[in-house]
């Protein structure tokens, strides 16, 4: 409950008594019957019947309130205090039915407030199984993906269980507890291989073949340091590889150490290598290495092997080098020769310098870019030892018996249950070990029965609200909160810590620990999940090279990869760095690495990590995520309708202003249609906002859209549109290829305010410095929803707005408003 | 694959016999159903397949009623099986009319659950209901698709409104449907089950304590996974007395587990309808359903074809489950390439059909005993106000065929149907969502 302020205490007593009587069922029926049924009757069901669902709102079959309707009473809230319904024109309530009405909602809401109990979706429990066994396993790619609230997958009501995802979750948490031991000393098998001493590469595995592995080492020596790993261009065959036969090992961890480096001869300046690593067919690693061989890399994978395909020869681990960035070397020609002048700014015209292998017969005389193997380890039936030896937990060595079982299993429960471990729980947990142990297990056994068995147990698999039904403020729930939503993993011990002193509910506690999460490493399963939901970011990318009509299949899969990125930097970097909500909108810095600089055309950024970069002045897109070229082009996916996609998306997720959906059987719009022949996009959209159906979302969306006009299919800026389009496709996707005369683009429009913007750029200035309060709201209540699980309700709403009004729009800082949304009360339930 | 024109081999039955020689196993040789071989009654089944986006109304309803009607241009490849199957039209959720993407939610629920997904309601759909009473069977029920996945992938939700991950992995699905083979796999399989139940029993032990301190709707949520978690233990004890009796024999070699081609459609759907086959002749499990496409795709191939054969644009699936319905006219391109998929999916139906038919039961074929439901929530794309419906089989259940139903337009519930369909199969129900009767011109 939120404090009185003003009021006297007896109120408040009162009202609680009051709250709790009233929330009976019967009693809740009756009055919603009694006092609100009447109005919204009267007023509402005109539109809002079985009949009509006006925009998707049905009220006539409300009997009281429920929670799951929690959003639609938000609506009928907020619609009368904004005045927007009834229409104008419709007979209107009374000022005291309205109040009666927003009266009750609110508190309703107030009764139904605690509920965010909810299962940890299957990230968040991969986190936290890797997190307790000291393991680096993704066990999330085998299990579905989770239900979805408004897009984000922590929303409480749809993270719940059905007897199946139960049989899902017993198979995942057994595979993470087999891939512990606790003192069996079973015959572990590495194979290890150092190549810098060797003579033929062919023969460098032989003495892994008596332990039953198929090896196929491939690539030329580098004399003293290892394998040279030849770019894998199109068409070329033999990589270095490795197979696990299915006698040796079908089910459980296989675990690979790599030592790399990279060289490129005579060509220090040509782009760094892609090293690949592939188990059974599926990508585990990509990324560039740019280690030289005086100090190479040492890189460590665990892999669970369960559901990877097997060949004829057995499971397949593959290494190999790419080359995912175009580039020239003087005095070469171009390998590509299927579009000798591309001229799009940034284009994919130069493919690779074209060299002849029988010709340049030394590596360093190749225009490539190397990979160099220094040595490989291969372990099968790979277990990890527990407690992880980084925990600093002294056990001794002696016996495995009672006391050392009870320990281990103690410190498990502790571990995953996010709390100190009361008594009763160990004991029930204990017989189960100890049942099984009679039965004739082995110590082993046993005790991973046991830790399987807390896995399923409630306190693991659910994240509850902190404040309690009773009134109580539960401190580890809290830690929980925050860790999960910052960090996507369960609390570290600093965290812990803090629950157990109870500082949890101090402002000073939750303001120091929101930014030390912020600010640390593992920040990156914040931004990535929470952005890309935001921003619904799973939509594809498309890289097209128009003269072929295709999709760019070559460098397509770095560019497209980086123009993501880009976003998720961004924020990143408005997060870290203290910066305002309006440079989310509008600034004179994006974050580029040398990929996305080709696109953009900024051709001195080296390298494939992202850093700041100062835009030029002439550069007409300018920074804020509205002007990432990933952006841009996802929402292009949906065939013509770009101008209306666009528009909505920027007012659904960017503006906090969703359009209502389409009503039923919407009218199409028909370029080809007789009547609409010849005329331009925007004059059809004109001819769409007439239809009185179409006209109430439209009118805002439209001339929003076409902000964004000067943007093409891959996101890239163009300064001319044509008089016409012709309907064309790549790849399966329409596009409109211009035709006839062309112009120069028209990004003229308005805001939903009505402010009158001349182009993109205007259209962006106006954004920041006018919209920046509302923008910061939608973002703060979609935090709430990822960080709580619930969609904040009427109060919540209010706290919000409340919490970004008394800042003015430069000081808006996004870490300051996020430390504020974890302070609010309406937060920690 | 088992039907009459492809029985096991003696080769092959001799091959299979050495690993299997010691158990008392189950032979479903050639084209009898399990129950035929053992000479029990054969029980009820039921698979439900669902057509996604909408359908072309023009190609799809057939132009008289009754019975002897004029069979309609989409099921004319269901034709010979004209006294097998009924087309029922104007059937609705009349109560739980949506608008949109989320009609994989709707069709076997009723339940409008547009919002949030999940949501604790009473949305259990058909299937569901039907599993509860018609096992206990190896497994419960099949839940097919497109894809793995929640959501609008999968048709089926459970008693507490939440969904049931479907599968389109042909390997896994065969894997889950059949006991191991050998005996020492058998008495492993049990035993790691029994493991299962004890980690179960000892986790939610003190469950109690867990809720003490929680609100009333997060101690639904706990009580939904109790429930969830007591329904696994019951099948793992249904599961362990299944094992008892091993894995029935069947050629499984010939069994078909990759796809020809990866983007074909057709061809995904054949291999699902083929395992349903299997599973309803070895009675692994009673209940299937089937999503045979999403809302907004994926992009099959098969489009491709179609748009060809009609001219029509080369478009994504969404945009012609968008632009292939309503009254745009038959003529229209888009929505003949919608009519060409409508009548892909009756010679899948119908295919099915053969197959069910050529498998013996104790009286009459599997096909007698075998409920099929092929349809949709919406005619036209984003309007939940008729659907198109079409249900085949089960004359030994009582169904009565070669007809051609309608009623006015928004008065009968989609739910009576349903009712039906769970009465036929006797399972203990008087109603399902808002049904009134069960629709008795079906019946004989």
């Amino acid at each position: 409950m939120e404090p009185c302020k003003n009021n006297s205490l007896i109120v408040c007593v009162t009202f609680l008594t009051l709250a709790s009587f009233l929330s009976l069922p019967g009693v809740s029926h009756a009055q919603f019957v009694e006092k609100i049924e009447p109005i919204i009757s009267e007023y509402c069901f005109d539109c809002h019947d079985s009949e009509m669902q006006e925009g998707g709102i049905r009220l006539d079959n409300l009997t009281e309130y429920r929670r799951k309707d929690q959003e639609l009473w938000n609506k009928v809230f907020f619609v009368i205090e904004k005045g927007e319904m009834p229409p104008k024109k419709k007979p209107q309530p009374t000022p005291v039915q309205k109040q009666l009405i927003q009266d009750w909602v609110r508190e309703k809401q107030e009764q139904h407030r605690t509920g965010s109990t909810r299962r940890l979706n299957r990230r968040e429990l991969s986190a936290a199984l890797n997190q307790m066994t000291g393991l680096n396993v993704d066990y999330a790619s085998a299990l579905p993906e989770d239900g979805k609230v408004k897009g984000f997958d922590t929303g409480g009501s749809a993270l719940q269980d059905a007897a199946d995802s139960i049989s899902q979750v017993l198979e995942i948490t057994r595979r993470a507890i087999n891939g512990i031991k606790f003192s069996e000393q079973k015959n572990v098998s590495v194979n290890k291989a150092n190549f810098s001493n060797i003579r033929d590469v062919r023969k460098s595995l032989d003495h892994w073949k008596m332990n039953g592995l198929v090896t196929q080492p491939r690539g030329q020596i580098l004399k003293d340091k290892g394998i040279l790993m030849t770019p894998k261009w199109l068409g070329d065959r033999g990589d270095f590889s490795v197979y696990i036969p299915k006698e040796l090992q079908q089910k459980g961890l296989i675990r690979i150490k790599l030592t790399l480096s990279s060289t490129s001869g005579k060509f220090p300046n040509i782009p760094k290598p892609h090293f690949w690593l592939q188990v059974g067919g599926s990508v585990v690693d990509r990324r560039v290495i740019s280690n030289t061989p005086k100090e190479p890399i040492t890189l460590e994978y665990q892999i669970q092997i369960d559901d990877l395909p097997f060949e004829p020869k057995g499971l397949k681990i593959m290494l190999h080098n790419k080359v995912e960035m175009p580039y020239s070397v003087v005095g070469f020609p171009n390998d590509d020769r299927s579009r000798p002048n591309e001229n799009i700014p940034g284009g994919t015209g130069l493919f690779r310098p074209k060299w002849d292998r029988k010709v340049l017969r030394y590596f360093e005389d190749q225009p490539v870019p190397f990979v160099v193997l220094h040595s490989i380890e291969v372990e099968t039936d790979y277990q990890t030892s527990w407690p992880p030896s980084s925990w600093g937990i002294e056990l001794s060595p002696e016996l495995d018996d009672e006391d050392k079982a009870k320990k281990l299993l103690s410190l498990w429960i502790q571990e995953a249950w996010r709390r100190p471990t009361p008594e009763k729980a160990i004991n029930r947990f204990f017989n189960l070990y100890k049942n099984r142990l009679t039965s004739g297990a082995s110590f082993d056994e046993s005790l991973k029965t046991a830790f399987h068995s807390v896995l399923m147990s409630a306190p693991f698999r659910y994240l509850s609200s902190p404040r309690k039904a009773t009134g109580d403020f539960d401190h580890y729930d809290m830690a929980s909160r925050l860790s999960f939503m910052l960090t996507g993993s369960p609390p570290d011990q600093i965290l812990k810590d803090k629950a157990t002193q109870k500082l949890l509910q101090s402002r000073e506690t939750l303001d120091e620990e929101t930014r030390r999460l912020i600010a640390s490493e593992k920040n990156w399963h914040f931004i990535e999940p929470f952005v890309k939901q935001w921003l619904v970011m799973d939509q594809p990318i498309t890289v097209a090279m128009d003269h072929i009509k295709k999709q760019d299949f070559r460098f397509g899969r770095f560019l497209k990869e980086s123009m993501q990125q880009e976003t998720l930097w961004y924020f990143r970097e408005i997060l870290t760095n203290n910066k305002p909500v309006s440079e989310l909108l509008d600034s004179n810095w994006t974050m580029m690495n040398n990929s996305l600089a080709r696109h953009y055309n900024y051709p001195t950024v080296e390298g494939a990590y992202f850093r700041p970069v100062k835009l030029r002045n002439d550069d007409p897109r300018g920074g804020g995520m509205l002007s990432h070229a990933g952006i841009q082009s996802m929402l292009t996916w949906m065939g013509d309708n770009w101008v209306i996609y666009r528009g909505a998306w920027a007012l659904r997720h960017i503006l906090d202003d969703p359009p209502p959906p389409p009503p039923l059987d919407v009218p199409e719009l028909n370029p080809s249609e007789d009547k609409h022949k010849g005329k331009t996009y925007r004059e059809l959209l004109k001819i769409h906002q007439e239809d009185p159906n179409c006209s109430v979302c439209h009118k805002s969306m439209d001339p929003l859209g076409f902000a964004f006009q000067n943007f093409d299919l891959s996101g890239r800026w163009r300064d001319v549109e044509f008089e016409k389009y012709k309907r064309d496709e790549i790849d399966g996707k329409i596009v409109w290829i211009g035709a006839g005369k062309s112009r120069p683009v028209d990004a003229s429009g308005h805001l939903p305010k009505g402010e009158v913007f001349t182009g993109y750029s205007d259209f962006k200035s106006i954004l920041a410095s006018n919209y920046s309060h509302q923008v910061a709201e939608g973002i703060l209540k979609n935090l709430f929803l990822y960080g709580t699980g619930n969609q904040p309700d009427v109060d919540g709403i209010h706290k919000i707005s409340n919490l970004v009004k008394t800042e003015k729009g430069n000081q808006l800082i996004l870490t300051d408003l996020i430390v504020k949304l974890i302070q609010t009360e309406s937060f920690q339930y | 694959m088992i039907s009459r024109t492809n029985p096991i081999t003696r080769r092959s039955w001799l091959k299979g016999f050495g690993a299997m020689i010691s158990l008392p196993c189950l032979e479903v040789m050639s084209s009898k159903t399990l129950a035929a071989t053992k000479g029990q009654k054969d029980p009820a089944r039921l698979a439900c397949f669902y057509i996604p986006g909408a359908i072309n109304h023009y190609n799809w309803f057939p132009e008289t009623t009754g019975t002897d009607y004029k069979i309609a241009p989409s099921h004319v490849p269901l034709a010979h099986h004209y006294n097998n199957f009924s087309v029922l039209t104007n059937l609705l959720h009349i109560q739980g009319q949506i608008s949109g993407h989320e009609h994989p939610y709707n069709w076997l629920t009723g339940t409008n659950i547009k919002i949030t997904p999940g949501t604790i309601t009473n949305s259990i759909s058909l299937d569901q209901v039907a599993a509860k009473y018609s096992g206990p069977t190896y497994l419960p029920s099949m839940v097919l698709s497109w894809k793995d996945g929640v959501g609008t992938t999968t048709l089926s939700r459970n008693a507490m409104g939440t969904d049931i991950h479907a599968t389109a992995n042909y390997r896994k699905i065969f894997e889950s449907l059949f006991p191991p083979a050998n005996k020492g796999q058998i008495k492993d399989a049990q035993a790691r089950i029994a493991l299962d139940q004890s980690i179960l029993d000892t986790a939610l032990g003190d469950i109690k304590s867990f809720k003490k301190n929680l609100g009333h709707s997060d101690r639904q949520r706990i009580d939904q996974y109790l429930h969830s978690v007591r329904e696994v233990e019951k099948r793992l004890n249904d599961k362990i007395a299944i094992l008892e009796n091993g894995r029935p024999m069947f050629d499984e070699k010939s069994v078909r587990l990759e796809s020809e081609s990866r983007n074909s459609m057709q061809d995904h759907i054949e291999i699902l309808m083929d395992l349903v086959v299997l599973a309803f002749q070895t009675d692994m499990t009673r209940v299937v359903t089937h999503c045979l496409g999403g809302e907004g795709g994926p992009n099959y191939d098969d489009y491709k074809i179609w748009s060809k054969e009609t001219g029509a644009p080369l478009r994504g699936a969404h945009d012609y489950h968008h632009k292939g319905s309503g009254n745009r006219g038959s003529d229209n391109k888009d929505v003949r390439v919608i009519g060409l998929r409508d009548k892909m999916f009756c010679q899948k139906l119908s295919r099915l059909m053969d197959k069910l038919d050529g498998i013996e039961a104790v009286d009459g074929s599997l096909l007698d005993h075998s409920i099929l439901l092929l349809g949709g929530s919406q005619t036209s794309s984003h309007n939940g106000s008729s659907f198109p419906m079409l249900i085949a089989g089960g004359k030994k259940l009582g169904f009565k065929h070669g007809q051609h139903l309608k009623w006015d337009r928004g008065t009968r519930a989609a739910s009576d149907l349903y009712l039906t369909i769970l009465q036929q199969m006797r399972c203990p129900v008087s109603e399902f969502k808002e049904s009134k009767n069960a629709i008795s011109e079906l019946l004989v």
